[in-house]
C-alpha cells in the first residue's frame, strides 16, 4: 500500500465507510508513515473546526428575508409547464416537417415524392397567379358589382369634372 | 405543512406561509453563503438574493420534486454566479489580524474565532465546486447521498470530491501556519 491510495481512501478511513481488511492496511501505514498520521491528524482537526463554522442567522438579515413577501411579486408562468412542452414538441415537428419537404422537394431521394412536390408547387403558384389577376380585374373593373351599388348617373357625368383646373390630356395631345 | 400547499399560500400572498420557509432553510443557507463567501456581508447579500429567486420562482418548483434539493440547487448555481462576478475583488476576511486580548477567558474565545476565520479563508480558496460539497458536508452535516440527490451528482463522485477538498484544506492549514487549527 502506498501514501497515494491512502489520500484517495482517507475521508472513508476516518468516517469509516471502508470494509475491515482496507480498513486495518490503512491503519497500519498510518503507523509506519509519519507523513500520512500527520495528514491523518490534520483532516480530523479540520473536520471537528468545520463544526464551528455554522452560525445562526443576523437578526436584521433574517428581517430583510421575512419582508421579501412584501416587496416582491411572484412570477407567475405565462403558460404552465405542460403546455410549454406541448408547444416546443408542436415546434419541432412542424420544424422537422418543413426540412422533410425541403430536402424531398430539392433533392430526388424519393422521385414519386418529389415529382408530387413539385406538382402542388406549380398549382400553388398558377392559383396564386390567378387569384392575383382575378383582384385585380375586380378592382379595376367598372362592373365592379360592389362599386355599382354606390355610383349614380350624376356622379358618373361628373367624373371629368373632379379636377377642373387639371390640365386636359387630350387638349394637349391635340394641341 | 405540505409543500405545495405552502407554495399555493406564498403565491396568494401569505405571510405566513413565507415566514415558515425563511424560519426552516434560512440558517442552511446562510452558512453557505457565509462559509463560501468568507465573509458576513457577501453572505448577507447572497442569502437574501438566494430568497428573493426562491420566492419569484416558487411557483416553477414542481410537486413531485424534493424542494430541499431545488433550493439547494438554486443557492449552489447563484454562489458559483456570485463568485463567478467577484473573483476579481474578493473580499475574505484577513488570515493573519493581530488579536489583542486582556481578558484570558476572551482569549481563548478569540483564539477559537481566530482559527474560525482562518478556516473560512483557506476554504474560500477552494475551488468553488470543491467548496460547496465540503461546506455542505462538513459544515451543514448532509449525508453524501443528500448531496448527491440535491447537485445532482453520481455518490462516488460526490465522495471523492469531498475527499480532494479536505486534503486540499489539509494541506492548506499545514502550510498556512506554525500556530493555530
Amino acid at each position: 500500500m502506498d501514501c497515494n491510495w491512502v489520500e484517495e481512501n482517507i475521508s472513508r478511513y476516518i468516517e469509516n465507510d471502508l470494509n475491515a481488511s482496507d480498513t486495518k492496511a490503512i491503519a497500519a501505514h498510518i503507523q509506519s508513515c509519519a507523513d500520512c498520521r500527520q495528514l491523518l491528524e490534520r483532516m480530523e482537526k479540520v473536520m471537528f473546526l468545520c463544526g464551528d463554522l455554522s452560525e445562526d442567522v443576523p437578526f436584521f438579515l433574517k428581517n430583510r428575508l421575512y419582508n421579501i413577501i412584501e416587496s416582491q411579486e411572484p412570477e407567475v408562468p405565462a403558460i404552465s409547464e405542460r403546455t410549454a412542452i406541448v408547444l416546443k414538441w408542436a415546434v419541432a415537428m412542424v420544424g422537422s416537417l418543413v426540412l422533410l419537404l425541403n430536402l424531398l422537394y430539392f433533392t430526388s431521394i424519393v422521385p414519386s415524392a418529389n415529382r408530387f412536390l413539385h406538382l402542388a408547387v406549380s398549382r400553388i403558384q398558377t392559383m396564386a397567379v390567378e387569384a392575383g389577376a382575378y383582384m385585380e380585374r375586380i378592382s379595376e373593373s367598372e362592373r365592379n358589382p360592389f362599386l355599382g351599388l354606390f355610383k349614380t348617373n350624376e356622379m358618373e357625368m361628373n367624373v371629368d369634372n373632379v379636377f377642373p383646373d387639371a390640365p386636359n390630356h387630350e387638349g394637349g395631345k391635340n394641341g | 405543512m405540505d409543500i405545495k400547499m405552502q407554495i399555493e399560500q406564498i403565491a396568494a400572498g401569505d405571510p405566513e406561509a413565507w415566514n415558515m420557509i425563511v424560519d426552516r432553510y434560512s440558517k442552511g443557507i446562510y452558512n453557505l453563503a457565509l462559509n463560501f463567501a468568507g465573509n458576513p456581508d457577501d453572505a448577507a447579500d447572497i442569502t437574501q438574493d438566494i430568497f428573493i429567486k426562491l420566492f419569484s420562482n416558487i411557483q416553477k418548483f414542481s410537486p413531485d420534486g424534493n424542494f430541499n434539493s431545488w433550493l439547494m440547487r438554486l443557492a449552489k448555481n447563484h454562489c458559483i454566479d456570485f463568485w463567478r462576478k467577484n473573483r476579481r475583488n474578493r473580499n475574505v476576511l484577513p488570515l493573519n489580524e493581530e488579536i489583542r486580548v486582556d481578558d484570558q477567558d476572551e482569549e481563548k474565545h478569540m483564539i477559537d474565532r481566530m482559527d474560525v476565520q482562518k478556516l473560512r479563508g483557506h476554504i474560500n480558496q477552494l475551488d468553488p465546486e470543491l467548496r460547496i460539497l465540503l461546506i455542505m458536508r462538513d459544515v451543514q452535516s448532509h449525508s453524501y447521498q443528500e448531496i448527491a440527490a440535491s447537485l445532482d451528482l453520481p455518490l462516488g463522485t460526490v465522495k471523492s470530491r469531498i475527499n480532494r477538498g479536505r486534503l486540499k484544506l489539509a494541506r492548506m492549514v499545514q502550510q498556512g501556519d506554525g500556530h493555530g487549527l
